[in-house]
């Protein structure tokens, strides 16, 4: 028997995988802050749900996927909440990116109401989620991972059960400061070689049969070159993640100087910048 | 003048003297009643709640970590504002973000009554010593009202503008404190490295235009076995302020790259075990990065 899933936070990432859950035979109750957004799984065959309170009631195994702490509080606690209807011997999983604390928070809160909690952050950008490719960072129980797999299997390829809750978000806020600090790293280079009289696609040409090749450098160097930031992941949301990052370095007392330094150079663009645009917009420090 | 003082840590109890010696009488709340003990001996009076102390009040000062506590003592109906009389003057000195300020001022402006943000910049020994700064904003009125008393606390007393400045002022102002120390850090470790033996150093530094009054009083902390003699604001202290700044530059869109590595240095002076240290013990860090330690 498949469990009726609700899935609040119906963004870039949120819809592809809520068309992917459609598309795999679940009933799916959905809730998004702006209810535009909720059109496409509607007419897709999900029911709409009033409130995130609403969108928890209805549901066995609820998915949150959200932008930022304060917005998954607000659905979680705010007027109408999700926790307060959250069915004693449900599954919530959050694929949101948010501190290893407020997952810990989440845990805590979840146990009390007699449900089972996964921190469940993601990679694989908008085109992993529509690919049902996403690769899921898991911390939480083994028992409850292995209950939630059917459903991860329908949005993911793969997941690593990294410790208990809030060890996924550790791992992802320290991946995307590896993400961050990498496209940074290419754009500080390509600004000195470009200052210099070379073409950015000689270094990236170099650096791509070199020791320094990466995947993530193959899709973000175009970018770069071009000045095109069409956003795969907002560089808002990667600014929130480097600062989520720079927040839990503080806590543990581990000091970061090359991410609190990139953080800087991404807050300036966030601030310079008035569209949406990709984190590899960061080239516009240098670039207009 | 009826003076009422909230917060009897360390600052609080540099300051409330000064107060009475200048003539006023000077009722005091503490979150704690015992740690304002020794301020009984020197005459001052105690009330219950922040009401209580209002409502005797002509001006009213607090001075406490972080704006969860300015909330805690200003509102609410034992707070500040469920006692404070019309024409009389609530001005905090906390160092806090400037948001959360207006938000409390705000609730005052609502009930009538005056709120300013005043903070001080000084440690316990530059108050002890006479030196102390306040910056102001709020009601211009109402500044050179309390003018007089200010001038008790320290010779140095400015009007920075509207309500919220002050601590906008001395958030930026504690950023650069911190980076200016820890610059100074810097530069030594980088003459002592060379073969330069550290007292020269620091009597070369305070010697050139390099020299503070804040260097004055830190610098000699950094020498061998000194760092104990005095803890003016430990790592966690200026961390926390530290974080203000890199917080205000985030949401206003102004980026603070050295601040930023201030910060990690501080976070470096935790790991090594040293946050209840004055901050200047960065120095050890660099000593420890720079292949010096014992």
């Amino acid at each position: 028997m498949k469990p009726a899933i609700g899935l609040i936070g119906l963004g870039l990432m949120g819809r592809p995988m809520g068309m992917n859950l459609l598309k795999a035979g679940y009933a799916l109750t959905v809730w998004n802050r702006s209810a535009s957004r909720t059109d496409e799984l509607v007419a897709a065959g999900a029911k709409l749900a009033k409130s995130p309170h609403e969108a928890a009631a209805a549901s066995d195994f609820l998915l949150t996927m959200v932008s930022d702490p304060p917005a998954l509080e607000e659905v979680l606690w705010g007027a109408n909440g999700a926790m307060q209807a959250l069915k004693r011997g449900s599954i919530y999983v959050d694929s949101s990116t948010i501190s290893p604390a407020l997952a810990r928070k989440i845990s805590a809160a979840c146990s009390e109401r007699g449900a089972r909690f996964l921190d469940a952050p993601v990679t694989g950008g908008d085109w992993g989620a529509k690919k049902g490719e996403l690769v899921f960072m898991i911390g939480g129980d083994a028992e409850t991972l292995k209950e939630a797999e059917p459903v991860l299997g329908v949005m993911g390829k793969k997941w690593f059960h990294l410790g208990p809750n809030g060890a996924g978000q550790t791992i992802k806020l320290a991946m995307n400061m590896i993400l961050a600090l990498q496209v940074d790293a290419l754009a500080e280079a390509l600004a000195l070689t470009t200052r210099a009289g070379i073409q950015g696609e000689k270094l990236v040409e170099v650096l791509q049969s070199s020791m320094g090749r990466s995947g993530l450098l193959d899709v973000k160097a175009p970018n770069l070159i071009k000045g095109e930031y069409a956003p795969s992941f907002p560089l808002r949301l990667m600014h929130k993640d480097l600062g989520l990052a720079l927040d839990l370095a503080n806590q543990l007392g581990v000091a970061l100087p090359a991410t609190a330094a990139a953080r800087e150079t991404y807050s300036y663009v966030k601030g310079a910048v008035q569209e949406d645009l990709d984190y590899s917009a960061v080239m516009k420090f240098w670039k207009k | 003048m009826k003076i009422g003082f909230l917060g009897l840590g360390d600052m609080g109890q540099a300051i409330v003297p000064r107060l009475l010696a200048a003539g006023h009488t000077v009722t005091g709340w503490n979150r704690t009643k015992e740690k304002a003990a020794p301020m009984f001996k020197r005459g001052m009076l105690w009330a219950n709640t922040p009401r209580d102390v209002a409502r005797e009040s002509e001006i009213v000062f607090s001075i406490v970590t972080d704006a969860v506590a300015v909330g805690a003592l200003a509102l609410g109906e034992n707070g500040i504002i469920a006692g404070l009389q019309k024409d009389a003057v609530y001005l905090d000195m906390s160092t806090i973000d400037p948001d959360s300020s207006r938000a409390v001022a705000a609730e005052f402006s609502k009930a009538g009554l005056t709120m300013m943000d005043a903070p001080i910049s000084g440690t316990t020994l530059t108050l002890a010593k006479g030196h102390a700064s306040l910056m102001v904003g709020g009601d211009k009125v109402a500044f050179e009202r309390v003018q007089p008393v200010l001038l008790a606390i320290g010779p140095k007393v400015s009007y920075i503008g509207a309500q919220g400045l002050a601590v906008q002022l001395k958030v930026a102002l504690n950023m650069t404190l911190v980076i200016e120390v820890i610059g100074f850090c810097e530069g030594i470790a980088l003459a002592e490295k060379g073969g330069v033996p550290r007292e020269v150093a620091v009597d070369a530094f305070l010697k050139s235009v390099v020299a503070s009054p804040v260097l004055d009083y830190r610098a000699p902390l950094i020498l061998e076995g000194h760092i104990s003699d005095a803890t003016y604001g430990n790592v966690n202290l200026q961390q926390k302020d530290m974080l203000l700044a890199l917080d205000l530059g985030r949401k206003m869109g102004v980026p603070v790259p050295l601040g930023a590595a201030a910060n990690e240095m501080l976070n470096a002076c935790r790991g090594l075990g040293l946050a209840h240290h004055d901050f200047v013990a960065v120095y050890e860090v660099y000593r420890c990065l720079g292949g010096m330690s014992k």
